[in-house]
């Protein structure tokens, strides 16, 4: 018996999780294809980046010698370049990373053992020597300001070599390792970017927060990744070289064009499944990266991403470049998952929970593919404004999984259950007035994570959704992609989107906007009051002296009909028009609306019926998805106790299954 | 040997559908004491919803299966959802103590085989009322016994939960669950029959052994446990069948979401039927537990002795 159990235990132990060990892979074939699908520069190409790289699978270590090529695009002559080290956000436990995060990220620990950090050991412009002269600016060492022997004039181009090595952390936030799995993103030090009006342009490049996400110059990016022969590698742009070296290790050679950012992943037990996107009669390779047991998942976000790929190219602009590389990490290393690198992404929520039609996995690779519209090609300032890319990609994602699964069942629809995508999500956010910052806030700049992610992903979602239904979706869809079109690479503001959309759609919107996106606060319809009274001619004393006459209920009757007043208010700071719906005793019912474009906070309809009300409805559509308390805008007169009986039979029926099994 | 014929699973499932058969009386107020109990907290329910969502449209959509209104009713007003659960949880602990004297009413029934509907009767409230108390103290004695059930309980679910978190298949979701709360399950269940056997000896024995109290009946009813594992493959037969059912239930529900009125009231007459076989069943498990109860040899009995001066 012991010996079998030894020999079970043995077994077991021997197999792991299955995978077995790393085995030597034949050598990938380069890609074949441009970088863009369409060659030429999108973008002004400011920062290009050679990056050379030697990647340790035991130590999860990087070794890499970068030359950065930047040209200054701004009006000011530039005497010192910042350089975000983001890696140094996983040191230890008092970066700014993670003193805003507390140690957690989406649910994700930080591990003792893990640590990350990124050590530049060379610096050199030209023949000189900077390291020594480069300081830590900030409350922490992600962000390196490297002082200039001479200022770069406006227009000028500069050469800074560095080297350095990264240790990446057990992943916890987006990037690092975990067994085997690595997901390498903001591994190499990145220069700031300069915004702002043309000749006051100053350095954004700010210390690493939790809440804030990346932004960066457009650029080429030219990395060669040295990995063991054993590892798959999935990374930004396209493999244009692949070369076998000695010492069992392979040089793999990217390129990407018109891209802020270079992530890759690699693992050595990732399987490829590839699909073709059609994008402007051109294909579009989409590949998913997975492990074996994930396979069925990999086909659920193969699907979701070519139809992301086709239509957030359809909606906006065409997505510009050959191969979108969707990288579904184990469960284990599940801190990698949902993150967007251009052209790369990383999804999440495999789990056997997630029934088909639970599209909760495809919703995360539609999210994320979407990014590399609203991150990837617009490319906004994702510290000062990251609703621009999180919110309003929202947004479009639940365009998106309503044209891929129909409005009704794009969340849901499972087990006899059907929701949106936009619904659903919209619910489970409950209040969004509560947030105590505006959508237009800094992100490292509200309350908590809670909040950022509230205002910056859900109320967005909602105010764009609610703008969408009061100008109606063609027009706003229209207007959203003459926005993609005219900033595309342009790294647009909220101001240009504002200025876009009234441009586009031919109206002021400063009423909505200005409540919307500056203040906190939103939308909270209420039923004041309903009331219906009899209709009959006026009673009472008429005229004066002799002519006085008293006018009674004789000569006045009730007619039959009633005199009805509504009076709905709008509790909350935003004003929205709105649709109310009187539904009335004989069944019939009317359709009357508040503009409320004026700021008015209540409004009252009154009307003569031949009925009495019966019930009120504020918003019957749901067009109005950034109102909150939802549940009182819908009110009937007369209380109706039907449906509570049928829910507490269930309930008593589930009552009684307890009792028997706790009892006789 | 004790003397006594050793009976098998089949004697005892005769004997279960002999009880039921005899006793359908028994089962059926036994089955409407519980519907009453059960309605009656179902009635606190349905005040609480409709003094909460009587007003409220949405919430019959939500009763009708739309998941947002649902999510919607439930986010706007949890407390009235925390409420109802209270009311389940009383209502589920108040039917345990009432069980007692019900128990005790069916066990002394099914061990004095009365006839007629007024001996029965007056057999059930004179067993359950004599029982009560000593069932109570049972109860007290099942918590501890049910304590290793609960510990691979809280163990088990650690260990689900994590293979939970990176299932990936419906195997490796069932697999780890078997592995995790089998064993909870079973010290219940054998936890549970313990209890059962105490309670059937206690009825049994009440006539000649005064003296044997919850404790004492506790632990000869795990020595028998030991020697007759019949008695824990008659409770497993038991639960296969309420499983069975279950599962009988769940497929011919499934794609019938019966929702609206009509959809109520036959979900509603589906559950009580449901609701009367699985009394019908526990009453023969009692059965079939008091069959194999009677062959078990008597405690010893304490003789009690005479003062001289009575001789």
């Amino acid at each position: 018996m012991a010996r079998a159990l030894c020999l079970v235990v043995c077994v077991v132990a021997a197999c792991g999780d299955g995978l077995g060990p790393p085995r030597e892979l034949p050598a990938p074939r380069p890609d074949g294809k441009p970088a863009l699908r369409v060659p030429g520069a999108r973008s002004p190409r400011l920062a290009n980046y050679r990056i050379g790289v030697h990647y340790d699978s035991v130590g999860h270590r990087l070794e890499a010698t970068q030359t950065l090529h930047w040209t200054n695009g701004s009006g000011v002559a530039v005497d010192a370049l910042p350089f975000h080290l983001y890696l140094n956000g996983f040191k230890n436990e008092s970066t700014l990373f993670m003193t805003s995060a507390h140690g957690e990220h989406r649910g994700n620990q930080a591990k003792d053992e893990g640590w990350g950090w990124i050590d530049v050991t060379s610096i050199k412009i030209g023949a000189g020597e900077l390291r020594p002269r480069a300081t830590f600016v900030g409350p922490d060492e992600t962000v390196l300001q490297v002082p200039l022997a001479e200022p770069v004039a406006p227009g000028a181009s500069i050469d800074v070599t560095m080297a350095f090595t990264a240790q990446l952390p057990r992943v916890m936030a987006r990037t690092g390792y975990e067994g085997a799995f690595a997901m390498v993103g903001q591994w190499f030090p990145k220069i700031g970017v300069l915004v702002g009006p043309r000749g006051f342009e100053r350095w954004e490049c700010p210390p690493f927060h939790v809440n804030t996400e990346f932004f960066a110059d457009f650029g080429v990016y030219d990395v060669e990744l040295t990995v063991p022969t054993t590892h798959v590698v999935a990374a930004t742009g396209v493999l244009t070289a692949v070369t076998d070296n000695d010492n069992h290790t392979r040089t793999l050679s990217y390129h990407a064009e018109d891209v802020h950012d270079f992530a890759w992943m690699i693992d050595p037990y990732m399987r490829v499944l590839s699909g073709t996107a059609t994008v402007d009669g051109q294909p579009v390779e989409v590949r998913v990266v997975y492990r074996p047991r994930q396979r069925a998942f990999a086909e659920r976000h193969l699907r979701a991403g070519i139809g992301a790929v086709e239509t957030f190219s359809r909606l906006f602009v065409p997505y510009p470049w050959s191969i979108m590389t969707v990288v579904d990490p184990p469960p284990e290393a599940a801190g990698a998952g949902g993150m967007e690198y251009p052209t790369l992404v990383t999804t999440a929520a495999d789990n056997v929970l997630m029934r088909p039609g639970i599209r909760i996995p495809e919703y995360v690779t539609v999210h994320e593919i979407g990014h590399n519209w609203f991150q990837g090609v617009l490319a906004s300032n994702e510290f000062r404004e990251a609703w621009l890319d999180e919110g309003v990609n929202s947004w479009a994602d639940g365009v998106v999984m309503d044209l891929l699964y129909g409005a009704k069942a794009s969340g849901v629809e499972w087990g006899g259950w059907q929701a949106g995508a936009t619904r659903l999500q919209r619910v489970v956010a409950g209040r969004l007035a509560d947030v105590p910052s505006a959508i237009a806030t800094s992100a490292e700049a509200f309350v908590d994570n809670g909040a950022y992610g509230n205002a910056t992903y859900v109320k967005t979602e909602a105010t764009l959704r609610t703008l969408e239904n009061v100008v109606g979706r063609e027009r706003f869809l229209s207007a959203m992609r003459a926005y993609a079109e005219a900033w595309a690479f342009k790294h647009p503001t909220g101001t240009d989107l504002f200025v876009s959309l009234e441009r586009s759609l031919g109206e002021d919107l400063d009423w909505f906007i200005q409540p919307a996106f500056q203040y906190p606060g939103g939308v909270d319809f209420a039923l004041r009051s309903a009331t219906c009274l009899p209709h009959h001619a006026p009673r009472g004393v008429f005229g004066e002296g002799s002519g006085r006459r008293s006018v009674g209920v004789d000569a006045a009757p009730d007619t039959g009909g009633y005199a009805c007043e509504v009076v709905i208010d709008n509790r909350g700071t935003v004003p929205v028009p709105v649709d109310v719906e009187v539904r009335f005793a004989d069944g019939t019912h009317e359709r009357m609306r508040w503009e409320a474009r004026d700021g008015s906070r209540w409004h009252r309809f009154s009307f003569a019926r031949s009925s009495p009300i019966a019930e009120v409805d504020i918003d019957p559509d749901a067009l109005v998805p950034l109102a909150d308390n939802t549940v009182g805008d819908e009110v009937r007169m007369a209380p109706d106790r039907h449906a509570s009986w049928r829910a507490s039979a269930r309930i008593t029926s589930w009552t009684q299954v307890l009792m028997q099994a706790v009892g006789l | 040997m004790n003397g006594l014929g050793r009976i098998g699973l089949g004697d005892m499932a005769r004997a279960g559908v002999r009880g039921v058969s005899q006793y359908t009386g028994t089962v059926f107020a036994v089955f409407v004491v519980q519907f009453v109990a059960a309605w009656l907290s179902g009635l606190v329910v349905m005040f609480i919803l409709s003094s909460a969502f009587a007003g409220t449209p949405i919430f019959d959509d939500a009763v009708d299966g739309d998941l947002i209104a649902l999510l919607t009713v439930i986010r706007h007003a949890p407390q009235v959802f925390v409420s109802i659960a209270m009311v389940v949880v009383g209502a589920v602990a108040m039917w345990s103590v009432w069980s007692w004297f019900l128990t005790g009413g069916v066990l002394a029934v099914l061990t004095e085989r009365p006839l007629g509907r007024r001996d029965t009767a007056r057999c059930f409230g004179a067993g359950g009322a004599a029982t009560f108390f000593v069932f109570a103290r049972l109860g007290a004695v099942s918590v501890v016994l049910q304590l290793p059930a609960v510990f691979a309980w809280l163990i088990g679910l650690g260990y689900v939960a994590d293979k939970i978190g990176s299932a990936m298949t419906v195997s490796e979701l069932v697999v780890p669950m078997i592995l995790g709360l089998t064993p909870g399950v079973l010290l219940h269940l054998i936890a549970s029959t313990v209890i059962d056997y105490a309670r059937a000896e206690l009825t049994l024995r009440r006539p000649t052994h005064d003296g044997l109290g919850a404790l004492r009946a506790t632990i000869r009813a795990i020595g028998y446990l030991a020697r007759r594992p019949v008695a824990l493959g008659h409770v497993l037969g038991y639960w296969a069948v309420m499983i069975a059912i279950w599962i009988v239930f769940v497929w011919l529900g499934h794609d019938h979401a019966m929702l609206g009125t009509s959809g109520a009231l036959a979900l509603f007459a589906i559950r009580q039927a449901l609701a009367l076989v699985r009394s019908a069943l526990k009453v023969g498990l009692l059965a079939g537990q008091v069959e194999l109860t009677a062959t078990r040899p008597p405690p010893p009995r304490t003789v009690a002795r005479v003062a001289p001066s009575e001789r």
